[in-house]
C-alpha cells in the first residue's frame, strides 16, 4: 500500500520535474535573448543567416595583420614603420567613411516616391 | 466682481483646451496624401531594401569597428607603450589614444542606438500605417547621421594624430 502511494507521487513528482525544468529553460532563454537585443550584440552577429559570405571572411582575416611591437628603440625609421602600418588601416577606414550616408535610406534609395499617377 | 463668472468659465475652458492639447496633440507627423499612397504601396519592396541596408550595415559596422580596434591596440596603444619605456612619452599622442578609444565607444552606441530604430522600422506595418512608419525613418534618418558624424569625428583624430606622429617624429634621431 506504501509503495504504490510512493510510486504514484514518484510519477507525479518526475511531471513536476519536466514542467519546472521546461519552464526555467524557456524563461532563461527569454531573457538571454532579451539581453542579446537589447545590448546591440544581435546587431553585430553576422552569424545570422545570410549575413555572412566566404569571400568576406577571407577580407576579415587580411584585416588584422597590422601590428607595431611595443618593445624597443624609438627612431625615425621606426616611426615611419608605425606610419607604414597606419596609413594601411587607415586607407580602408576612409574607403569605408561613407558606409553610413544618409543616401542609403533617402526617400529615391527606398523607392518612395511622390509623384504618383 | 460680476464678471467673476465668465472669467472663470473662460479660464476653465482654457485650461481644458490646453491639457487636451498637451494629452492628445492634433497631429505630431503629417505626410502628403502621395507619399502616404506611396509608402503603402511599395510597403514590400520598401521593407526589402531595408532590410537589405541592415544586412550591409551590420557588414560595414563589423568591418570599421575591427579597423578601429587594430588602430587602438595594436598601434596606439603599443607606441605609447614603447615611447614610455624608452622615457618618451608624448602626452599629446597619449591623449589622442584616449580620446579616439572614447569616441569609438562613442560610435559604438550609436550604432546600438541607430540599429534599434532601424529593426523597429523594420517591424512597423507601413501597409497600413504610412504616416507612422515615415515618422519613424525621419528617426532612423536622425540616428544614422549620429553615426556618420561619429565616423567622421574619428577620421579627424586619425588625421590628426598622423601629424601629431609626423612632428613627434623630426625629434628623433635616424
Amino acid at each position: 500500500m506504501s509503495e504504490e502511494g510512493n510510486s504514484g507521487h514518484g510519477g507525479r513528482n518526475l511531471i513536476i520535474l519536466g514542467i519546472s525544468a521546461s519552464v526555467i529553460a524557456i524563461v532563461t532563454t527569454a531573457v538571454s535573448l532579451n539581453i542579446y537585443r537589447s545590448t546591440g550584440d544581435i546587431f553585430l552577429d553576422r552569424s545570422r543567416p545570410g549575413y555572412i559570405f566566404e569571400d568576406e571572411k577571407h577580407n576579415e582575416e587580411d584585416d588584422q595583420k597590422e601590428s607595431f611591437s611595443n618593445e624597443g628603440e624609438v627612431t625615425q625609421k621606426v616611426v615611419d614603420e608605425y606610419l607604414q602600418e597606419f596609413d594601411k588601416i587607415n586607407k580602408r577606414i576612409t574607403e569605408a567613411s561613407d558606409d553610413f550616408s544618409l543616401e542609403a535610406i533617402s526617400d529615391d534609395s527606398l523607392g518612395i516616391t511622390q509623384d504618383q499617377e | 466682481m460680476r464678471y467673476n463668472k465668465p472669467m472663470k468659465k473662460l479660464a476653465f475652458a482654457i485650461a481644458v483646451v490646453s491639457v487636451a492639447a498637451s494629452i492628445c496633440p492634433l497631429s505630431a507627423f503629417a505626410i502628403s496624401e502621395e507619399l502616404k499612397g506611396s509608402i503603402s504601396t511599395n510597403c514590400s519592396s520598401i521593407k526589402f531594401r531595408l532590410e537589405n541596408v541592415q544586412k550591409d550595415d551590420s557588414r560595414n559596422r563589423v568591418h570599421l569597428g575591427a579597423q578601429y580596434e587594430s588602430i587602438a591596440t595594436n598601434l596606439m596603444m603599443n607606441l605609447n607603450l614603447r615611447l614610455v619605456k624608452n622615457n618618451l612619452a608624448n602626452a599629446k599622442l597619449a591623449e589622442q589614444q584616449t580620446t579616439f578609444i572614447s569616441e569609438r565607444n562613442r560610435f559604438k552606441n550609436d550604432f546600438i542606438g541607430y540599429s534599434q530604430e532601424l529593426d523597429a522600422l523594420i517591424d512597423m506595418d507601413c501597409r497600413n500605417e504610412p504616416e507612422k512608419f515615415y515618422e519613424q525613418l525621419q528617426l532612423v534618418r536622425t540616428k544614422r547621421a549620429d553615426v556618420e558624424k561619429s565616423i567622421k569625428r574619428m577620421d579627424e583624430i586619425l588625421a590628426k594624430h598622423r601629424e601629431s606622429i609626423l612632428d613627434f617624429r623630426k625629434g628623433l634621431k635616424k
